[in-house]
């Protein structure tokens, strides 16, 4: 790695032009730095433990036609979520586990969608957009989980 | 004033510090957009994908096993929802470090075209640049990001032994396109 001083003249170079050209835009630092108003202080987190976008598509089979399952792992409770496409809208059929009442927030953009699960621990969101979104979980006498977020 | 450390900044933001959170998205966002812009995602795509990186990073900021590795751990985050985007649209997703070069489109990002530049030796690198394969273009905008060979394993899932002859072969073809362009200015020696 010792570095040719004309290979880090050019790279530089190279650098000062993608700089110039491709910077991230400054809406996208912007709203990366808003995305601190989302962080939780006392929540335990449920991440990504599962996610069939990520599995490999057979041969000669066409992805995109399934609703995606995506499931995450907290250290007491699993949250499943099939996640549906509809143009640039999503929504979103959850299932808890093990099952039982709570409130849920999906979180997602400047706001929150707050929903219910029955009691056999399922629930339903509609009206979501396709940015990046996480559920929060209140159940009765237990701390919240935060869930990982994901791209839907 | 002294730069605070990259593992100072994470356990800051853990700790409730958003201006250690602006900080850590000043100086890391550069790697990841052009992690991002390296798989050929538009615009919106390339977005959306950074800002949900470091939405993942929120939940994790007091739960990583090593803080000081925070950009790698953002380039994992990345490169694996840019794979995501990429097998949503139905486009070819590279597996391994060579993928990238086989058909992927012209990089629209970097032409002449895309925005003033202000010299010559501009223009020429910008074309030389674009003439490139994806994968060496990739690897290109790691390290000139810059990147360490430690993130650009993050980010591409390269072999780390692959990075330097790459590197060596990728700049040499730069240096051909650009004295094909007829410019040989600062390429002496």
């Amino acid at each position: 790695m010792l570095g040719d001083p004309d290979d880090d003249r050019l790279i530089g170079e190279l650098g000062e032009l993608l700089d110039a050209t491709d910077p991230p835009p400054a809406r996208l630092v912007a709203a990366a730095k808003a995305n601190y108003g989302w962080r939780t202080i006392d929540a335990e987190l449920a991440a990504l433990a599962y996610d069939s976008a990520a599995e490999p598509v057979p041969a000669g089979v066409r992805g995109g036609e399934e609703p995606r399952l995506v499931v995450f792992d907290g250290a007491d409770l699993r949250l499943e979520i099939e996640l549906h496409a509809e143009g640039p809208g999503r929504h979103l059929l959850g299932q808890l586990v093990p099952p039982g009442p709570a409130e849920l927030q999906v979180r997602q953009g400047g706001g929150r969608v707050s929903v219910s699960a029955d009691a056999s621990g399922r629930f339903a969101a509609t009206g979501l957009s396709a940015e990046a979104l996480s559920l929060a979980c209140l159940r009765p006498g237990q701390p919240p989980v935060v869930t990982d977020w994901v791209l839907p | 004033m002294a730069e605070l450390d990259l593992a100072a900044l994470v356990r800051a933001a853990a700790d409730g510090d958003a201006d250690a959170w602006d900080r850590l998205v000043e100086r890391c966002t550069p790697l990841l957009w052009s992690i991002a812009r390296g798989y050929r995602l538009p615009t919106s795509d390339a977005e959306d994908v950074v800002q949900t990186s470091w939405l993942r990073l929120l939940e994790h900021l007091g739960r990583l096993d090593d803080p000081a590795r925070v950009r790698a751990w953002l380039a994992t985050t990345v490169r694996r929802e840019c794979l995501l985007v990429l097998r949503k649209q139905g486009r070819a997703v590279p597996t391994g470090p060579d993928e990238l070069e086989a058909d992927a489109p012209p990089d629209q990002a970097v032409g002449p075209e895309a925005a003033v530049l202000r010299s010559e030796r501009s223009v020429l690198l910008a074309r030389a640049f674009a003439e490139l394969s994806a994968r060496c273009q990739q690897l290109l905008r790691l390290l000139a990001a810059p990147a360490s060979y430690e993130e650009i394993v993050a980010a591409t899932g390269m072999r780390i032994g692959a990075i330097g002859p790459t590197r060596a072969r990728c700049l040499d073809h730069l240096r051909r396109r650009l004295a094909v362009a007829g410019s040989n200015v600062g390429l002496a020696d």
